[in-house]
């Protein structure tokens, strides 16, 4: 049994004790634990790989203006249904007819 | 004697709505169409085109660009109400007053706009209008 053997079986042997202690840093939400700097640290490489990404969508304004067709097609049954307005303005204003 | 007051206050109400009423209906029928309007349609200066509005056959002159336009004008205004009032596009009040413009208030000897465009004289025969025109 060498001098390591010992301190790896004894009670409080000092491995043990590191590991433990680093095991703390880790994971234990104690102050200044490690986890907090690693988040922090993953948030920061989101977003810089976010914005490297080559497939992300590009969204930019036309080089030609928008047209909006309003020459809206005579709709039949509307025709039909402004025979009797289409009288009534005629009637009306017989003066501009 | 008040009853009769007020019943003669009414009375006299009564009869003074119905001259003004009389009035505004005597007027309505009376509007006529301008002499120079009336000339330049007879003269086949001008015409009805197939979309409800007056349109030139020839050139127009100055006095009578003005006279149609402001037709025109008119015409849209009285379109756009009724159009608004009837769930219709502006265009479609107009084609279909165009439609019954052409049939029944052109007279012979005066111009209509055939479904082509080109410019026909009215006679006896019926017009050719627009196969939409009900």
């Amino acid at each position: 049994m060498n001098e390591n053997d010992r301190h790896m079986n004894g009670l409080f042997s000092l491995p043990k004790a590191r590991e433990g202690y680093m095991r703390h840093r880790l994971t234990a939400d104690g102050n200044g634990a490690i986890r907090l700097k690693m988040k922090k640290g993953a948030f920061l490489f989101v977003c810089v790989a976010a914005s490297a990404l080559p497939g992300c969508v590009q969204v930019s304004a036309p080089d030609k203006p928008i047209v909006i067709n309003l020459n809206i097609a005579i709709r039949q049954e509307v025709l039909y249904r402004l025979d009797q307005a289409s009288k009534e303005v005629i009637e009306e204003n017989s003066e501009i007819f | 004697m008040a009853l009769n007051e007020k019943m003669k206050d009414r009375i006299e109400m009564a009869v003074a709505a119905l001259l003004i009423g009389a009035a505004v209906a005597g007027s309505g029928a009376m509007a006529q169409r301008d002499p120079a309007y009336q000339q330049a349609r007879a003269d086949g200066l001008i015409g009805e085109k197939t979309d409800g509005y007056l349109g030139f056959v020839t050139p127009p002159s100055p006095a009578v660009k003005a006279l149609v336009d402001d037709l025109n004008i008119k015409r849209k205004a009285k379109y756009t109400e009724e159009a608004l009032a009837n769930g219709a596009t502006v265009e479609e009040m107009a084609f279909r007053t165009g439609c019954r413009l052409i049939k029944e208030r052109t007279a012979p000897g005066e111009m209509y706009q055939a479904p082509d465009k080109s410019w026909k004289t009215r006679d006896a025969s019926p017009p050719v209008v627009d196969v939409r025109c009900p």
